[in-house]
Formats: structure tokens, C-alpha cells, sequence
């Protein structure tokens, strides 16, 4: 392309995506009366957002919250995920109809699974706790980790398992030894979506986590909105905050993430 | 003993049956090659053998053992892939010492067989490099390794030679050859490659349309084929078949003339015991069996579309009059340009005949 239009084409593209982040940036710095004249840029800079914020919630706790259950969550996502993608692929397992039924159930509504998990949960004593969290997260994101994987696992030549199998290897060391470790670029794309995707999760973490013990980022989030006003100068520092593990996640893995987006796309 | 024996064995996909109930029997040491042309169940054949397929009907036997139902271990063969199928993330030394290590053999005998296994394929100082690191050649040596430290009954061989190029191929079959000669193990070999199948094989086995079109040694196929479609396969350049009718029936054989050639009359050694006066027949000769000199057999006429020099010897390419090509071949002679007019000799003896349904007529 030619680089005279490459460079301005590019900031305006540039603009475009970082623009909510641009306004949240400004929002950060208004202060409640100058938030509601709609004026991009703040016309009295006001930092006492910063530390009210921070002392408003405990937006520290939030995060290692939000981190634990994440974490573990896609962490399970994968133990699940892993091996069952390989078996319905490699296999042909439920042949086309269950591979279909896997990604319809993510077509659904979440909603719909909020109120028998809530009282399944709730009977098994874990509505508050990570552990119930984590056990949400793990099972909600299976259908995206099902799709991110099986392009990776219809990758793999079908020979190198066959090779361990005339080798008189089994399937559990097969998938161990061969399937697993190179699948760790697909694996570990999934592994962080699923990761920001339980991050993000607003629904089910706003009906199972009741306290300040299990509360993730987004529930902080919308602590700011009191019974009178929003206060949107101190969300807006919050948000920033929230922003930067998922920022610094993406960005570090941002090779692996578009591989895990774009495998299978093309031949 | 590590004879393979197929008794009537059937392999069919859903209502499409892709191997029609094969006979067969691979001797102890044995080197057989399955050939064929693409979608013929040479390779479909071979992974039944090894267990990779399922059988649906019919039983394969390894020595005195039923192996039908056995797992691919159990069958104490193993397997080189087209694709090499080297595990990527492991050294030379790991991924021949694999399916040991997998199956509890002590490292240290692990070690030993993988040292003796590289040493014979001259891999000693590529142990520690990855797949990636290695040329095709040295790649295809070590999947043979990874075969060897097994120390199978029966190597199969699934076109292992097919992602090389052309000098390097030829180099690897003699080492296959060598392999074979040194370890008199039985191997059943799968190529689509007709030349490698006369080069390798003790026994090569003629597949088509999952049936098999005759079991031979690579001269008996060559010199006695049962029908037009093995006549075609083995030979290169392929055996030339011209339309033809069976013009007259003598004691020492059947005279045919060519409607395509001006209905030019050429003399078989072959007996009319089972041929009529007037009969459709195809007549076959070899591109090398022409000849250019007076009396060696009946004389044809061609006018040559293109010459193809290759030293030695020469190809002539000539169309027929019903728009087919046959080609000559000469030996030691360039002078034929393209566009001449030559006249060449068919000898009686080294001529074919094949009926309407393609069997030979002998």
C-alpha cells in the first residue's frame, strides 16, 4: 500500500478501536459535574477520581478473586476440553450431530442455566466460594474450547497417532506424549481466551458470588453505581485498572491468541 | 515364522465395499510389493494388515496367530508411513526409542537397541536434532529406525518413498533393498510406482478396484501378464495397444490387422485355439520390443509426431489413425527426426492379445 495513505489510514483504524479507551481515560479525570456536559476532553482535570476509587472498593481483592476463579476455571476448561475434543474429532464421536449439539448449548441464552445452577450450587453448599466459581466457569466456556480446539486437533496428522499405536503405545500415553505437547500452541490460545472470556463474566458471578470474598472485577465494577448517582469518574479508574491483566495478557500472548482465532480459517 | 496369510478379506466404508474378499499368502522373508494405481486399496490393504483398519470380513494370519481382532501391538509388525510421521517435538533418539520406552523396556536395553538401530542406518550424529533439522532422506531413514529397534515379524512400507526426489528415491530403494537383504524380515511394501516395484519385490501383488489383478514375480508379470490392465502397469513406457482383428488363425498363430494402420496385418506367436476370424481384439507390444531390422517381424509404418532423445536409447511418439499414440523405442540410432516417416517391426513372439474384456488370449 502506498505509505502515504498507510499512515493516516492506520491512525484513523487506530483511533477507532482505542477510542472507548481514550474516553474512559478522559472520564477518569472529570469530575461528576463535568462528566454531564458530554465534553470529550475534561475541562478541570479532576484526579481525585484515582484514589477514591481505589478506596471506595476493594478493588485489589476483586482482582485476586476474579484471577483465582479465572484461572482455574479455564485451567479446567482445559482438563475437560482437551481430551474430549480429541476423542469427538479424532474419533468421530457423536459424529456431526455432537460436535452441533456442543456449540448449540452456547448458543442459548446464559440465563437460562443461571437458575438450576444457582440451586444446584446452592445444594452442593457452594453458592459464595471459588470453588463453585470455578466449577461454573470451567463447564460454561466448554463449547467455545471445544470449537478453538478441534481446528487444532484436525491439524495434527492422523499418522502420528497411528504411529504410537503400532508402536504399541496406549491412548492415555498417546495423548500425553505426543497429542498434548503439540497441541500447546492451541492449548494454550484456549487457555486464554477461556481465561478472559470467565474474566469478563458478569451474570453468573453477580448471583453466586454474595460477598467481597468472591467477587470478581466486573461485580466491583458495578459497585459504583449507588442508589442516587452513578459515579462514573471513579467506575471509569476502576475500569482502567481491570483493564490492564487482560491488556497485559493479550498483548503478551497476542501471538497466540490470533493463531488460536485464525487456525483453520484457511488450508 | 512370520508368513502373512489373508483368507477372503473384505473391507467396505458404509455400503461401499473398497476391498472385495482378498486372497493371499506372504512367505516368511518375503518381500512383497502391493502396486496399483490411486484408490486401487493398496494402502487400505497394508493398514489392515497392520491393524489400523478394521476387517469386516475374512481373517488375516501373522505366522500361526489369528491377528483379525488384535490391536496394532499385539500383531508384532511395524510400520513406515508416506508421511514419515517422526514426532516433531522429539529428538532422533526419542522418537526411535518411543514405543520401547512406552511399552516399559528397560532404558538402558532401550538405549542399546536404538545405538545399534542408528549405527546401521548411519544416524549416530543426528541423534540429538529434531525431525526439522534433518533432510527427507535422513528423515525417512529414521522412521525405518523407529521400525527396526521393534524388531517386528513383518515391516510394512506405506509408499515410504514418495515424498523424496528423484535421486534420493533411488537411493533409499537400494537401502531398503539392503535392509531387507540384511534382516530377513518379511515386508509387504505399498507403491503406486511400478518401477519400485520391480527393483524391490520377490513378489509383487497387482491391485485394482480393491480386487487383485495377478500375484508374481516382477518377470513373470513383465513377460506373461493375465490381463491388459497388469500388461499396462508394469513396463515403462507402458506396453502399446492397438485395435485390432483377428484376420486369420495359422499353426504357428493368429495374424490381426490394425483398422487404425490402413488395416496393416501383423503375425502373433499366439495360439487361435480360443480366437474366431473376425474377432475385436486389442494387441499389445512393448515399446521395446520394436525392432528396425528386415525379417525380425511384420512391418508397420508410423509417422513420428515427436522424438525424445535420452542418450542411449530414443522414444518415438506416433499417431495412430484413430487419434492414439504408440510409442517405439530405439536403441542406439538418433538419426529419427520428428515429422519422419519409419518403418519399424513387430516380431511375432513378442506380441499380446486381450479379448474385449480385457483378458489375455494365450
Amino acid at each position: 500500500m502506498n505509505r502515504r495513505l498507510y499512515v493516516p489510514l492506520m491512525t484513523l483504524v487506530l483511533l477507532f478501536f482505542t477510542f472507548p479507551i481514550i474516553f474512559m481515560a478522559m472520564v477518569s479525570l472529570k469530575g461528576q459535574a463535568d462528566i454531564s456536559t458530554g465534553d470529550i476532553f475534561p475541562n478541570v482535570l479532576y484526579w481525585r477520581n484515582y484514589p477514591d476509587a481505589f478506596g471506595s472498593i476493594a478493588l485489589d481483592r476483586y482482582l485476586l478473586n476474579s484471577a483465582i476463579v479465572a484461572s482455574f476455571g479455564a485451567l479446567l476448561t482445559l482438563v475437560i476440553a482437551v481430551p474430549a475434543t480429541h476423542a469427538i474429532v479424532r474419533y468421530r464421536i457423536g459424529r456431526n450431530w455432537l460436535p452441533a449439539f456442543i456449540l448449540g448449548t452456547y448458543v442459548a441464552p446464559p440465563i437460562v442455566a443461571l437458575f438450576p445452577l444457582f440451586f444446584l450450587l446452592r445444594n452442593l453448599g457452594l453458592v459464595n466460594t471459588h470453588l463453585g466459581m470455578i466449577l461454573v466457569y470451567g463447564v460454561m466456556n466448554l463449547p467455545v474450547a471445544f470449537w478453538l480446539l478441534s481446528s487444532f486437533v484436525r491439524r495434527l496428522p492422523v499418522e502420528l497417532e497411528e504411529a504410537a499405536r503400532v508402536d504399541g503405545v496406549g491412548y492415555f500415553r498417546t495423548l500425553r506424549s505426543i497429542v498434548i505437547p503439540l497441541l500447546m500452541p492451541g492449548i494454550a490460545s484456549t487457555g486464554i481466551i477461556c481465561l478472559i472470556l470467565a474474566y469478563n463474566e458478569f451474570l453468573f458471578a453477580s448471583f453466586l458470588a454474595r460477598s467481597q470474598d468472591t467477587q470478581t472485577v466486573p461485580i466491583g465494577l458495578s459497585l459504583f453505581q449507588g442508589d442516587r448517582q452513578l459515579r462514573f469518574g471513579q467506575m471509569a479508574v476502576a475500569s482502567l485498572a481491570a483493564m490492564v491483566p487482560v491488556y497485559v495478557l493479550a498483548v503478551f500472548f497476542q501471538r497466540w491468541l490470533v493463531r488460536g482465532l485464525t487456525t483453520g480459517i484457511g488450508k | 515364522m512370520a508368513d502373512v496369510h489373508l483368507k477372503n478379506v473384505k473391507k467396505n466404508y458404509g455400503v461401499v465395499e473398497v476391498i472385495h474378499g482378498i486372497d493371499l499368502e506372504v512367505k516368511d522373508h518375503e518381500f512383497v510389493v502391493f502396486v496399483g494405481p490411486s484408490g486401487c486399496g493398496k494402502s487400505t490393504l497394508l493398514r489392515m494388515i497392520a491393524g489400523l483398519e478394521t476387517t469386516n470380513s475374512g481373517s488375516i494370519h501373522i505366522g500361526d496367530r489369528d491377528v483379525t481382532d488384535m490391536a496394532p501391538v499385539d500383531r508384532n509388525v511395524s510400520m513406515v508411513f508416506q508421511s514419515y510421521a517422526l514426532y516433531p517435538h522429539m529428538t532422533v533418539e526419542d522418537n526411535m526409542g518411543f514405543g520401547l520406552k512406552a511399552n516399559g523396556v528397560d532404558p538402558a536395553e532401550v538405549k542399546r537397541l536404538v545405538d545399534e538401530a542408528a549405527q546401521s542406518l548411519q544416524l549416530e550424529a543426528f541423534m540429538k536434532r529434531k525431525p526439522a533439522a534433518l533432510s527427507g532422506g535422513q528423515r525417512q531413514r529414521v522412521a525405518i529406525g523407529r521400525a527396526i529397534v521393534r524388531d517386528p515379524e513383518v515391516f510394512l512400507f506405506d509408499e515410504p518413498l514418495s515424498n523424496l526426489d528423484a535421486e534420493l528415491r533411488v537411493h533409499m530403494r537400494i537401502e531398503i533393498a539392503r535392509l531387507h537383504k540384511r534382516l530377513k524380515s518379511t515386508m509387504i511394501y505399498v507403491t503406486h510406482d511400478q518401477v519400485e516395484a520391480m527393483t524391490l519385490a520377490d513378489k509383487i501383488v497387482v491391485l485394482q478396484g480393491g480386487r487383485i489383478e495377478q500375484v508374481g514375480t516382477p518377470l513373470d508379470l513383465f513377460d506373461d501378464p493375465d490381463n491388459r490392465f497388469v500388461a499396462g502397469f508394469i513396463g515403462s513406457p507402458k506396453m502399446n495397444f492397438l485395435p485390432a482383428i483377428v484376420a486369420g488363425i495359422a499353426a504357428d498363430g493368429v495374424t490381426v490387422t490394425l483398422p487404425s494402420m490402413n488395416d496393416t496385418p501383423v503375425r502373433t506367436a499366439v495360439p487361435g485355439d480360443h480366437v474366431e476370424t473376425g474377432q475385436t481384439v486389442t494387441l499389445g507390444v512393448r515399446p521395446e520390443h520394436f525392432t528396425f531390422r528386415k525379417g525380425t517381424g511384420s512391418p508397420i509404418t508410423v509417422d513420428c509426431d515427436v522424438t525424445e532423445q535420452m542418450g542411449e536409447i530414443s522414444y518415438i511418439y506416433a499417431n495412430t489413425g484413430d487419434g492414439a499414440q504408440i510409442i517405439v523405442e530405439q536403441r542406439h540410432d538418433r538419426s529419427t527426426k520428428d515429422g519422419d516417416r519409419v518403418q519399424t517391426f513387430i516380431p511375432p513372439d513378442k506380441t499380446f492379445l486381450f479379448d474385449a474384456e480385457g483378458r489375455r488370449i494365450r
